[in-house]
């Protein structure tokens, strides 16, 4: 894996977001998706950011659709994994997976 | 319903990136509401905030990295913002589609042009010859008096002594059928089942192996090329897979054939229809049957041009030398080693080498002016579409788009076009070339026999001409549009003129108007001279006249039976011409020559006769034998002394022209006078009026005329007879069938309205005429859409200022005047200048101009005033809209 195709912890949990909700996917879904999963709060600037950074590795592609009353008459940004994207995620994936191999940790210690 | 805290979002709004604003301050409020709804109203506010100050930080960074690479040309932002004000409209989406169409319609016309001036050239100079090394074959042609007079024919056995082996591989020869004197050595081999009028050559036995073609089956041998031989053909590839379906057992065969059945042995490679450029045959012979076949004396060898191959290493200069010495000294004629790829023959047209020094240039420089006007106008067009979209673009800049991606955007819009461009051209020219053929064009080198095709030397030259024009016209347009000054675009609105477009583009109108004029004034001086010819420079009345010419098979009988024969032939001559007066419509019928065409050209340049009234005055002349009645026939009257009677036939008694008796005795007093002839002496009896001798192109009118009885023609190889008749075209075919009747025998009949030999005379006039034309309305349509375009977007980029003038008094008639006079400023300028390039491109071409100076003011006036003139039309219809103009709304408008 080349540096520049290295997904970092967010990121990775945004192209999965973005992968679990298909067609469905926009800021306020992946943020709810990753909420939802993680119980953990994201700050709209931090997945923009996020989202920016996905689009310039060419991991996913934008388009905006028509606004919405209930958005105060705003688009939204959905956004789609592309091919590239895809590889991205299952190498990421199996690059985590080759590290826990055969790794044990002392479930006490792991225990929070 | 409460709604997202104002300062927070105020704050997420300012610190966000212009691009992602939409997006962004959407998705926090649909999230605020699904939290409000769940939560109440506190809870969602508190979360707002939390959002807008984590977001902050992160949101500025991205702010300042993305001015320089986000959302920028692409972005659906911008399109959001000015494309969809500009191009969604109605209005923009029209500019939009004219802009293309126009800038597509100009690129094809201006490419179209030049692609049928290039296929011209490629199949005569770039396509390369089916022969092994080209460039080594050489035909000698005979030149007199500077001269060439076409193909130098010789009996085989002269090659060695004329073309001598040390410089030479090999020389073969074919069959001297260029011209229409070689009647006896035509020869034509039907096929059975095959199409009529295949054309048939006789070559020497190593024709194909000197030309390094080779041949499937077998080439000819030395037996074949014997009198008594068993005929035996080579036909063309296009002749075995059209007719025989490609079978291999037709090679050795016999086949049906007239006049005798033949074996075919062989078959040329596909594309080689002969050696020179023109010829398209389809069926080869041995030279030494050819008589034979042809009913002709078998005891003469047969004329051939003899076509040598180069030995290696030796150039053209030092053959030219070798061949030089073998020449006796003082003969009247000189052989010229001639690239064999430069010559065009073949049995309907004489030989001419293809080195056009006149029009040539004068055409490749009018296709390229073409293309200027073609590239002045698609600049003006281009700076007019970029002008427009000004705002979007400031918009675009504005927004952090940076400039090469805003280029190479407006670079992809404009290869659009350059593609549709190149395709309209491609389509333009392929129909042009296969009209251009049918077209009647003679007199030099005949396009219908050349393959006229748009192959990959076409569509490259295509491609390449359409990318560099376009290159060209929107390098400038797309440079300056790519840096407005953004505030001022955004500030004024999209419809306001820039002072430095206009500029440019009155620059292009003017560049456009000069091209065109240049172009329009040759057209007009080549129309003028083919008018000029057909209507009476030929002195004679051709619009009445019907030329035929029986061309009768040399006999092989005995002498007593060759006087009876000729007895025979004269009785039916006096027959058919007593048939041919009889027809309705025709007042007389004579026995002569016409005098202009090819043959008598040829005369006139290779014998270059003489004739002389007192030491030192002597004039170059041409001279015909006629029947007593052929100046009636023609329409030439008698202008002083008396007409020629049956009972001057055979005496020393001539008619003269008027040129010719002022050029021999100055001092008017003709008649009765004594000419001298090489050693003959001429009484002159009468003189008629001026006619043209050879072409009416080369002016000659000095001519002297004898006199015959018709029956005394009979014993030469050709009749020839004009008919006067109120109505030529209609009285063709029953002259022909007359004349097919009275001598069924014959070799060929060939029957011309004194129209047509003077159109075939002007051939190159008319192709002159025809093509500068052309050249002439392509442009003339540039220059009134580059004329319309501007002073109709003027008028409207100017609506705001026209709109005060109004409110402030001016009338619109008065403010449309001062529009038409700001368009027509730059035509008047490129007028003239255009003026100044005709006058000196013209003289070029004056040798092919009839009747008209090179420098003909009142062909120089009409261009100019019609050019202007239809301009302005242009530029009324452009400014008419001014009318249209509310002062308040105007005002209100921006």
């Amino acid at each position: 894996m080349s540096r520049s195709d290295a997904l970092g912890e967010f990121e990775h949990a945004v192209l999965a977001a973005i992968a679990h909700l298909d067609d469905d996917a926009y800021g306020v879904t992946i943020g709810n998706e990753i909420e939802s999963r993680t119980k953990r709060e994201i700050s709209v600037g931090a997945l923009y950011t996020a989202l920016d950074r996905l689009e310039r590795k060419g991991f996913i592609i934008s388009t905006m659709s028509d606004p919405t009353p209930r958005r105060g008459g705003r688009s939204k940004r959905h956004v789609r994994l592309t091919p590239g994207g895809r590889a991205a995620l299952r190498k990421s994936r199996a690059f985590l997976d080759r590290m826990w191999d055969g790794l044990v940790l002392d479930p006490r210690k792991a225990r929070p | 319903m409460s709604a997202p805290p104002r300062l927070a979002t105020a704050l997420m709004s300012w610190s966000l990136p212009p691009a992602e604003r939409t997006a962004v301050l959407g998705d926090l409020e649909e999230s605020f509401a699904a939290r409000r709804d769940v939560s109440g109203d506190g809870a969602a506010a508190a979360w707002y905030w939390r959002q807008t100050l984590r977001s902050i930080v992160p949101n500025l960074v991205r702010r300042l990295r993305r001015r320089d690479r986000l959302l920028v040309v692409d972005a659906p932002i911008v399109r959001g913002l000015s494309a969809r004000r500009e191009r969604r409209s109605a209005r923009g989406r029209r500019a939009h589609l004219s802009f293309r169409l126009l800038a597509t319609a100009t690129l094809s016309l201006a490419l179209a042009v030049n692609l049928v001036v290039f296929a011209v050239a490629d199949a005569i100079w770039l396509r390369p010859r089916p022969v092994a090394e080209p460039g080594r074959l050489v035909i000698p042609l005979s030149e007199r008096n500077g001269v060439l007079t076409g193909s130098g024919g010789m009996a085989a056995i002269g090659f060695d002594q004329f073309l001598p082996p040390s410089v030479f591989d090999s020389v073969a020869g074919q069959i001297q059928d260029s011209g229409s004197s070689a009647s006896t050595q035509l020869v034509h081999v039907s096929i059975d089942g095959a199409p009529p009028n295949l054309e048939t050559l006789g070559v020497t036995a190593n024709y194909f192996a000197t030309l390094g073609v080779r041949v499937l089956g077998r080439d000819f041998t030395a037996a074949d090329d014997t009198p008594g031989a068993v005929p035996v053909a080579i036909v063309s590839d296009r002749l075995w897979r059209g007719t025989f379906g490609g079978r291999a057992d037709v090679l050795g065969s016999m086949v049906h054939a007239t006049p005798v059945p033949v074996q075919v042995v062989g078959v040329a490679p596909d594309g080689f229809r002969g050696v020179r450029l023109g010829e398209r045959e389809d069926v080869w012979i041995p030279e030494a049957i050819v008589p034979r076949l042809a009913g002709a004396d078998t005891r003469d060898p047969a004329m051939l041009i003899p076509i040598a191959r180069l030995r290696h290493g030796v150039s053209l200069a030092q053959a030219q030398e070798v061949i030089a010495r073998t020449q006796r000294a003082g003969a009247p004629f000189r052989r010229v080693l001639v690239p064999a790829d430069r010559v065009f023959g073949n049995s309907k047209q004489p030989t001419v080498v293809v080195n056009e020094t006149a029009i040539g240039p004068l055409v490749a420089l009018m296709a390229a002016f073409v293309l200027i006007a073609g590239s002045a106008t698609l600049m003006a067009l281009t700076t007019v579409h970029l002008e427009r979209r000004r705002r979007e673009f400031a918009t675009r800049l504005a927004l952090g788009g940076s400039r090469a991606r805003l280029v190479s955007l407006l670079g992809r819009e404009l290869a659009g076009v350059a593609a549709a461009g190149v395709a309209g051209a491609l389509l333009l020219a392929g129909w042009a070339l296969r009209v251009l053929p049918a077209f009647d064009l003679p007199g030099g080198i005949d396009l219908s026999r050349l393959d006229l095709i748009v192959d990959w030397r076409v569509v490259a030259a295509g491609i390449a001409a359409g990318l560099m024009s376009l290159i060209g016209a929107a390098a400038l347009p797309v440079a300056r549009a790519s840096r407005p000054r953004v505030v001022e675009a955004l500030g004024t609105g999209h419809a306001t003129d820039a002072p430095q477009s206009a500029a440019l583009r009155r620059w292009m109108l003017a560049l456009d108007v000069a091209a065109t004029t240049a172009i329009l004034v040759l057209a007009g001086l080549f129309v003028d001279s083919a008018w000029n010819g057909t209507r009476d420079s030929a002195g004679f009345d051709a619009m009445h006249d019907v030329f035929v010419n029986i061309r009768m098979r040399a006999n092989n009988l005995p002498d007593a039976a060759k006087d009876l024969a000729n007895r025979h032939s004269a009785a039916t001559f006096t027959r058919l011409l007593d048939g041919l007066r009889g027809l309705p419509g025709v007042t007389s019928a004579a026995v002569g020559f016409p005098p202009i065409g090819p043959d008598r050209q040829r005369e006139l340049s290779s014998a270059s006769f003489q004739i002389s009234s007192a030491p030192g005055r002597s004039v170059t002349t041409g001279v015909l034998t006629v029947s007593p009645d052929y100046f009636d026939a023609l329409g030439m009257p008698l202008l002083a002394g008396r007409p020629l009677t049956s009972a001057d036939a055979g005496s020393s008694t001539i008619v003269v022209t008027r040129s010719l008796a002022g050029a021999l005795f100055p001092d008017g007093r003709i008649l009765g006078q004594l000419a001298h002839a090489g050693t003959r002496s001429l009484t002159i009896a009468g003189v008629v009026s001026d006619v043209a001798f050879g072409s009416i192109a080369s002016g000659t009118t000095a001519a002297y005329f004898e006199v015959e009885a018709p029956a005394a023609f009979t014993v030469g190889s050709q009749l020839p007879i004009v008919v006067r008749t109120d109505r030529p075209d209609r009285a063709v075919s029953e002259i022909t069938r007359l004349a097919s009747d009275a001598f069924p025998d014959a070799a060929r009949i060939e029957v011309t309205t004194g129209g047509q030999l003077v159109q075939n005379d002007l051939g190159r006039q008319r192709l002159a005429a025809w093509f500068f034309s052309g050249f002439g309305s392509v442009t003339i349509l540039l220059g009134i859409c580059g004329v319309f375009g501007l002073v109709a977007y003027a008028a409207d980029s100017r609506r705001r200022d026209l709109g005060i003038r109004m409110a402030l008094g001016a009338t619109p008639r008065g403010l449309i005047a001062v529009a038409i006079g700001g368009g027509l400023i730059p035509v008047v300028l490129g007028a003239a200048a255009g003026l100044l390039l005709a006058a000196t491109v013209a003289p070029l071409g004056s040798t092919l101009l009839v009747g008209i100076e090179s420098r003909d003011l009142t062909t120089y006036a009409i261009v100019f005033a019609g050019l202007v003139g239809s301009s302005a039309l242009a530029a009324l219809i452009g400014a008419w809209r001014i009318q249209h103009v509310d002062p308040i709304e105007a005002l209100r408008a921006e």
